[in-house]
């Protein structure tokens, strides 16, 4: 399979009254519903495609409309997707029979590494990659953009725990005079801080439950207006059941940390001073 | 005004880990904050600052494209370009063509990317060794600029010969005529890739080398005496040529800026989460502290404060836990801003002077005002309650306890 691609070209639908340049519409495209969507055309019409801004147009009908599968870093930067029969790209543009590119199915997949090293090795000026090569090589933004999401995340994860260390910590406070009750009606100290990590567990469950809730929510805040706005079926934020796992048992555990601190705190004073007296 | 600020102060130093424990939080979700707004413009000003470093003021385009993003050709440039030289305001229009190139140097073949300009001297790349490229074409081996990365990778020195070819196999090599060249300079070209081997040569040479045709090129540089031109010239470009885009500097960075919609979009979301969650803390802060004072709040109701006095009393709490934060915050968030940055800029294709996290004053006052006016927002709750204070009740409840 043959394959060209073409990045600037130029689009717009019909004018009222064609110009000279202009040819019968011979030839079918299609073209994606978010380019027909932008030019006020659909399946039928006639629009005019260019290699430049400034001509020579060519009249094309189209075919049918698709929706483009985008990578995300592609949903942002472009006008247009139009797509052609080669033959009729290649006619369009005067590129001979240029391409830019070979997709190669092969009978016996496995056998890929081999065909591709032949491919090279003929000499014929071309590179021949796997697919698995070639998703390693295209991979490697989106790799360092989960790199720089993860590093977010600690961050969030930083910002979070101080949040919830605080909270445990005013929560003791209030906890003051109730735990000096506590052990001056003679509760012993491992009973008193465990109440108090029981506590904390509880605030830090209460807030992954609030906390899962509220991603949810956002997630789907995100995903319905990026959709919309770039027409794609495109999930920009996903959340699963593994992530607010992770991130209930990471809640739970600072919690129980920042419980644990607070517990120290409050029997390292005497219970007469904790109410006061 | 100096009795609240007093107040205010005394308050907050009065349980310093409580006040310690918010302001490092705040440190944090400030610092998260500071490093989205740095981000939300980090690139375009990059650019912005490389742009200028160049020294011109006009990019003439094929219609839509970004520099050095395709293969489009603007045909007849030659032309264009010497239409522009001539007009009032304008110091040279430089047409270059820009390319990929397979180069031969001793055993060793690379590609390069390569920018074809009429002659020496116009300033697409600054000299950092040796001599410029000649003024015309001359007798002999043709000339050639290469950058630092070619010369420390692949020992190129001044002086040596390269070989340039357009088609990376060997056997393939005679069928595209490679052209010997002598390395003349180094350069540094301003915005190389990560790892890029650049070379110019003249456009004469490299039209012959690929068999381009004559007078087209990858797009127009212009470099103007007169700035205050630009706006006029962009729009006699414009109306003199229709199939292309004349960008100035701030076009240039506004279309750019529609690429980099990712970046502006996360920082917006994660931007306000952290303001959202800087309120929730000084919320929580200062309403606890409030219920813990309503003696003394009622206390000063009974010796003249007013609530409107009360009420802005504890706003000015929360606008100072804010305003505290400050330093921590900018200490905190350069430190991670740093980190981000190297993490972002290991992606491929991107040139070795761009940043994605870069301090402007811009970014520097909307977090400081952000971050104040985080802190006196969140406040209001709590002052509502102090300011409805029942001065009789409390001051009774507090002798009772």
């Amino acid at each position: 399979m043959l394959l060209a691609g073409a990045a600037a070209w130029a689009v717009r639908a019909q004018p009222a009254s064609p110009g000279p340049e202009s040819l019968a519409p011979a030839t079918d495209v299609a073209v994606s519903d978010r380019t027909a969507h932008a030019l006020g055309v659909g399946a039928g019409d006639v629009i005019e495609i260019a290699p430049t801004a400034a001509g020579p147009w060519r009249r094309v009908r189209i075919g049918h409309l698709y929706r483009p599968l985008l990578y995300p870093t592609e949903v942002a930067d472009r006008d247009a997707d139009v797509r052609l029969h080669l033959p009729d790209l290649q006619a369009l543009a005067g590129a001979g029979d240029a391409v830019d590119s070979v997709v190669v199915r092969l009978r016996d997949a496995s056998r890929a590494p081999h065909v591709a090293a032949d491919l090279t090795a003929m000499g014929l000026g071309v590179h021949a990659y796997t697919s698995a090569e070639l998703a390693r090589r295209n991979s490697s933004s989106f790799e360092v953009v989960a790199r720089f999401h993860r590093a977010i995340g600690a961050v969030a994860v930083l910002a979070g725990s101080v949040f919830l260390v605080t909270i445990m910590a005013l929560r003791g406070e209030e906890m003051r005079r109730e735990v000096g009750m506590m052990r001056l009606m003679g509760l012993g100290s491992r009973t008193v801080a465990s109440a108090v990590l029981l506590v904390a567990a509880a605030v830090a469950v209460a807030g992954s439950l609030a906390g899962a809730g509220l991603a949810y929510a956002i997630s789907f805040v995100i995903n319905a207006y990026y959709r919309h706005l770039f027409e794609t079926d495109i999930l920009f934020s996903r959340v699963t059941w593994r992530l607010v796992g992770e991130a209930a048992a990471l809640s739970v555990l600072l919690g129980v940390a920042a419980g644990a601190l607070t517990a120290w705190r409050l029997l390292r004073r005497r219970p007469l001073d904790q109410i006061g007296r | 005004m100096t009795s609240l600020v007093f107040l205010a102060g005394r308050t907050l130093g009065r349980n310093r880990v409580r006040s310690g424990l918010v302001l490092l939080g705040l440190a944090v979700t400030g610092a998260l904050l500071l490093d989205m707004t740095m981000l939300a413009h980090g690139l375009e000003t990059s650019l912005g600052a490389v742009l200028s470093r160049i020294g011109f003021a006009i990019r003439v385009l094929p219609k839509g494209a970004l520099p050095f993003a395709g293969d489009e050709e603007l045909a007849g440039a030659d032309r264009l370009a010497e239409a522009i030289a001539r007009q009032p305001g304008v110091a040279a229009a430089v047409p270059v063509v820009a390319t990929n190139v397979y180069v031969r140097h001793g055993g060793a073949r690379f590609p390069a990317f390569v920018l074809a300009v009429p002659e020496g001297g116009t300033g697409a790349y600054a000299l950092l060794e040796g001599r410029d490229l000649p003024p015309g074409p001359g007798a002999g081996m043709p000339a050639a600029i290469i950058n630092p990365i070619m010369a420390q990778d692949d020992g190129v020195r001044v002086g040596d010969t390269i070989v340039l070819s357009g088609v990376p196999a060997r056997g393939l090599a005679p069928l595209a005529a490679p052209r010997a060249f002598r390395v003349a300079g180094i350069a540094d070209f301003y915005v190389d890739l990560a790892g890029q081997r650049s070379i110019s040569i003249p456009t004469t040479d490299l039209r012959a080398l690929q068999g381009r045709p004559a007078g087209a090129a990858s797009m127009i540089l212009v470099r103007l005496s007169d700035p205050a031109r630009a706006g006029a010239l962009v729009r006699w470009i414009a109306a003199q040529d229709p199939r292309v885009d004349a960008l100035s500097n701030a076009d240039f960075l506004a279309r750019l800026a529609t690429r980099l919609t990712y970046f502006n979009q996360f920082s917006l979301i994660l931007g306000s989460l952290s303001v959202a969650i800087s309120f929730l803390l000084i919320t929580a802060i200062v309403t606890l502290s409030v219920g813990e004072r309503l003696g003394e709040i009622a206390m000063l109701r009974a010796i003249g404060f007013t609530r409107t006095r009360i009420a802005a009393l504890v706003v000015l709490e929360g606008a100072a836990l804010g305003a505290a934060s400050l330093p921590g915050t900018f200490l905190l968030g350069l430190v991670i801003a740093r980190y981000l940055d190297a993490i972002l800029r290991q992606a491929p294709g991107l040139p070795v002077d761009l940043h994605f996290f870069v301090l402007t004053p811009a970014a520097a006052v909307r977090t400081v005002a952000l971050l104040a006016a985080t802190g006196a927002a969140a406040g209001v709750y709590p002052a509502a309650i102090a300011s409805r204070t029942a001065v009789a009740a409390t001051l009774h409840a507090e002798v009772q306890s």
